[in-house]
């Protein structure tokens, strides 16, 4: 059965639907809500029933030579990812309802259609991604990856004041700078596999790992570099990251918990599968050392400025940035169960975190850390997930990012290198300890005095982030033997 | 050494690159930046002649006529909206862009000699160089650092693009023709989101000075 | 016989062209200004009523504003000579790239010494602006006579402009060639003060640099100057032609045009450059002083690219 277009039957529909009352300027932003909430879980569903098969290990994998011009394949990481940003989409539109319910309580700029924008460039968002995963060339894979980053400027431009311009400016030209450097890399190499490794060349990311020992060297390293750094900037490796905190922080609380949950994976993936090809190369060594390198001091450079933070969302950024890091080790380590394992535990507890941290600042009113003090009286249960959600987020036990962290440095420790896991666990120390700091100023210190904060209901919004908790729970619980078997 | 038609061309290409940054009109970066990419298209048609594959043909149709005409046509109509036509002030000094502008071709002439011959020699002198490609893109880099209005970045993100395509071009006679057409619709919605947020800033700082938009920090 | 001839046509065309390219250029911009505008011949009758009229000179100026405008006209005079600007020019001995190049420097600092002389304040601006712009402007004349120079394999320009190495390097002659030309022309119009740079017509001193610096002078002493400035004039433009003209040539379908052709190709080379003087004029406004430099600029890009197109040639 071919799963391509199923995939993205629903989420189509629902873009265009969604683009149909944005023309025919209707009102049906809270129709079109239920909607998408409904849609992205059969989504979920159905694409856990379709890539279901890849897990089993019945089909090793999908290739698609026959329907459309080759390039497209599903293999066992791209079918989890698939399902990591369903599963992500399907959340976070869930509580998006919720979360713009309350917001056009207190604004009354967001009408219907800037709803309807939302949610259309949202799914739009998540097609893009969704072609990410299952590029198997790399052209297209640049394609997709330029299209998440148009479509997720409009949502990071959502709020629409001076602040989120700005964002949104850097976000576009910094990553599509950044991105055109992966274009060129990417072109480097098509032409390093002309040399006799493919002829007429190819920019099959399966076909080049075939033949890496027959590419031409400089090309190939010149291209590796090259994306490297372009699908890098996407991923906030230090100091391309300026971009992130500033986007993470203006976009709409359900965006950024998108961009964080799903976007940076998508980047994350792009190096991975060009480091796949990379390590079939004859001195895979400096690939290796290039990565795990930048990896580990973005993971430094990203718990320094954990330190001095003054926005809760700028946090949760760099805590992202501390993440990606980790991410590249792991794709250095050259151990892709742990990377696959170490994205889905962050996913899952950073998309939980960013849905309460959208919560608390509707509730507090304000995006600085300064102003968001002792929420703990007014909204319990939340800014109790909320806690656990932080905790998670570190790789505190009983968590599953502990388990992918603590697979992380024996990795690096059984490859002999010291130095690394020593800079890592200081760094994941730090940072572990600055976010206990903030969370723990957020939710005791006393609310300020100006403000009456009387206690919040927490209704049905604590239940989207309590359930990724739950599984971000599981996932410490249950990970080990399961989803290390079940990935190798 | 002889210069081939294409390569003449493609040399051509750089030349109003370089005459691009020596002006901070932005009507007339425009019209520049426009006559830039006619000439990379007129370098594809030029491939077309000696390789006689009508991909190229197709190819340099829709590069004159969305990347010249559309995409410039429509920063002109921005520009015309938001009612600004030149770049206030630059970090580098006019004259002095062009000569480095001129430095970064001899560097990229110098990097184009290290790189290893073409795979396929026997039609790469008919499809533009290598080392225009690069100087493209180490002009639009330079053009996007020194200048600091919404509009100039885009033309130099353009430019850079132009670069990338024209070294495709020469080394490998291009993408296949499905991922070009990718990429010049990305490149072609991103410039208008791009346009868009031109307008938002215009509108909301009553400036399109990029490099005031300072306000996020840490 | 031929050569006796060739001096003779060289003669009668150094005498006339000058002063016909200030009328063409006068009566052009008056007819695309909507206005009627005088005779094409006006320039040759206001030499000579300058000629005829009586010589003041201020009560501050020395014997240097004597001896300038002879040296400026010589100066200006033996360029012409030295200079092939036309395809017939007589070959003379020892026409070097330097001598043409410190010759043009020389007028320059004749003029600039005699409007200092003066002791006038205008004057002075106007010598101030010239040196800035002289400084300038050199490198790129200069330098794209030289990239000439590099494909020829030598500074001597009989041999560069002689119609006989355009097989060098097909496409490529035609680049330097025609940045040549462009450089040229460019240099020339700041050089010669026309529009972009300097308002030839303006009649506001303070603004004006050429004008101003020669606004002491009346009578014969006048009239030298203006002889010697329609001189540079024709010998820039000619020279600019004659790069056009090669860069023609060099396109391989036009390489066999007869020797003919390229003589009458050469005056009208001439004339194509004074109309395109008239449209920039018409059409251009002066900038501001301050954005000259950006102008200026240009030249120098162009004249690098020629002298890069040059070394790839095949110079080193």
């Amino acid at each position: 059965m071919e799963p391509i277009i199923p995939l993205f039957s629903i989420p189509v529909a629902l873009s265009a639907l969604a683009a149909l009352l944005l023309i025919a300027r209707a009102r049906g932003a809270k129709v079109l809500g239920w909607l998408v909430l409904i849609g992205m879980w059969i989504n979920l569903i159905l694409a856990i029933k379709l890539l279901a098969p890849v897990f089993t290990g019945s089909v090793s994998g999908y290739d698609t030579n026959q329907v459309l011009a080759s390039g497209f394949k599903i293999d066992g990481p791209a079918a989890l990812f698939i399902l990591l940003t369903s599963l992500v989409s399907a959340t976070v539109l869930s509580h998006a309802r919720l979360f713009f319910r309350r917001e056009r309580e207190g604004n009354e700029e967001l009408d219907d259609s800037a709803l309807t924008v939302y949610y259309l460039f949202s799914l739009l968002f998540h097609i893009s991604m969704i072609a990410v995963f299952i590029c198997d060339n790399l052209g297209y894979l640049w394609i997709s990856i330029e299209a998440t980053t148009l479509m997720s400027a409009a949502l990071v431009y959502f709020n629409r004041d001076k602040h989120a311009l700005e964002a949104a400016w850097k976000y576009l030209i910094i990553c599509s700078v950044g991105i055109a450097f992966a274009l060129f890399g990417t072109v480097c190499f098509y032409i390093s596999s002309k040399y006799g490794a493919v002829p007429g060349g190819s920019l099959s990311l399966s076909q080049l790992a075939e033949v890496a020992p027959h590419l031409e060297p400089t090309y190939v390293r010149l291209a590796f570099i090259l994306c490297f750094l372009g699908y890098g900037t996407k991923a906030g490796l230090f100091p391309l990251h300026s971009w992130l905190p500033d986007a993470y922080s203006e976009a709409p609380a359900p965006a950024s918990a998108m961009i964080a949950g799903a976007l940076l994976n998508c980047a994350l993936f792009a190096i991975f599968r060009i480091y796949q090809v990379a390590y079939c190369l004859d001195n895979h060594a400096f690939y290796q050392e290039l990565v795990l390198w930048s990896g580990t001091i973005t993971v430094v450079a990203a718990s320094v400025f954990l330190v001095r933070q003054h926005g809760i969302k700028r946090l949760w950024g760099y805590s992202s940035i501390e993440n990606a890091g980790l991410l590249l080790v792991a794709i250095g380590l050259n151990s892709t169960p742990i990377f696959l394992l170490h994205a889905v535990n962050h996913s899952i507890a950073k998309v939980a975190l960013f849905l309460l941290s959208g919560d608390i600042i509707q509730h507090a009113g304000s995006k600085e850390l300064s102003q968001i003090k002792g929420i703990w009286t007014s909204m319990p249960v939340r800014s109790t997930l909320f806690a656990a959600a932080a905790i998670a987020v570190t790789g505190a036990p009983p968590f599953g990012a502990f388990i992918s962290e603590w697979l992380l440095l024996t990795g690096c420790v059984s490859q002999g290198r010291w130095l690394l896991a020593v800079l890592l666990v200081l760094a994941i120390s730090l940072a572990f300890i600055m976010i206990a700091f903030h969370t723990g100023r957020i939710l005791g210190g006393g609310a300020p005095k100006e403000k009456a904060t009387e206690p919040e209901h927490a209704g049905f919004n604590g239940i989207v982030p309590g359930a990724l908790l739950i599984a971000a729970l599981a996932l410490g619980i249950t990970t080990g033997p399961l989803v290390l078997g079940w990935l190798q | 050494m002889n210069l081939t038609l294409s390569e003449f061309f493609a040399v051509g290409a750089v030349i109003f690159a370089i005459f691009m940054s020596g002006t901070i009109q932005l009507r007339t970066n425009l019209l520049l930046y426009a006559i830039q990419t006619l000439l990379v298209g007129v370098v594809t048609a030029a491939f077309y002649l000696a390789s006689n594959e009508s991909q190229y043909l197709w190819l340099a149709l829709v590069v004159i006529l969305v990347k010249a005409a559309g995409i410039s046509l429509f920063l002109a109509w921005v520009l015309r909206r938001i009612n600004v036509f030149r770049d206030g002030a630059t970090y580098l000094p006019i004259p002095i862009a062009m000569h480095v502008c001129i430095l970064m071709l001899g560097i990229a002439h110098f990097l184009a000699d290290r790189l290893p011959a073409p795979p396929d020699q026997s039609l790469h002198l008919q499809a533009g160089s290598a080392e225009s490609g690069i100087a493209l893109v180490l002009i639009g880099t330079l053009f996007m650092l020194t200048r600091k209005t919404a509009v100039s970045q885009i033309i130099g993100f353009l430019t850079m693009e132009n670069g990338i395509y024209l070294f495709t071009l020469a080394q490998a006679h291009g993408m296949p023709m499905a991922v070009e057409l990718g990429i010049l619709l990305d490149v072609l919605v991103g410039v208008m989101v791009a346009g868009v947020i031109t307008f938002r800033i215009q509108k909301s700082f009553e400036h399109i000075d990029v490099t005031q938009l300072r306000d996020l920090r840490d | 016989m031929t050569m006796l001839i060739s001096i003779a046509v060289f003669a009668l065309s150094l005498s006339l062209l000058p002063f016909l390219i200030l009328g063409v250029i006068s009566s052009l911009k008056a007819r695309w200004q909507n206005r009627r505008g005088a005779s094409v011949l006006q320039p040759f009758r206001y030499i000579k009523k300058l000629y005829s009229k009586q010589d003041l000179s201020s009560k501050e100026a020395s014997w240097i504003s004597d001896l300038a405008p002879p040296m400026i006209l010589a100066s200006a005079l033996l360029m012409a000579i030295f200079t092939p600007w036309l395809s017939f020019s007589p070959l003379v001995q020892g026409s070097d790239l330097f001598l043409v190049v410190y010759l043009f420097g020389l007028s320059r600092f004749f003029t600039i010494l005699a409007a200092l002389d003066s002791g006038s304040p205008l004057t002075g601006f106007g010598a101030s602006r010239e040196a800035t712009l002289s400084i300038l402007t050199e490198p790129a004349l200069v330098l794209s006579l030289l990239s000439l120079a590099i494909t020829a394999g030598s500074t001597d320009l009989n041999k560069v402009f002689a119609f006989s190495q355009t097989a060098a390097g097909g496409v490529l002659d035609v680049a330097i060639w025609s940045l040549a030309a462009a450089t040229i022309f460019l240099t020339a119009l700041i050089d010669l003060s026309r529009m972009p740079v300097d308002d030839p017509t303006t009649h506001l001193e303070l603004t004006m640099i050429h004008e101003s610096m020669v606004i002491e002078f009346g009578g014969r002493r006048m009239a030298m100057i203006l002889v010697a400035y329609a001189l540079r004039m024709v010998t820039l433009l000619g020279l600019a032609s004659q790069c056009a003209i090669h860069a023609l040539i060099a396109i391989p379908a036009l390489q066999i045009a007869p020797m003919a052709t390229i003589h009458i190709l050469s005056i009208i080379g001439i004339l194509a450059g004074a109309v395109a003087i008239a449209l920039v004029e018409t059409f251009f406004v002066k900038l501001k002083w301050t954005r000259v430099p950006e102008f200026i600029a240009y030249a120098v890009t162009l004249s690098l690219l020629g002298c890069g197109a040059a070394l790839l040639g095949g110079g080193i």
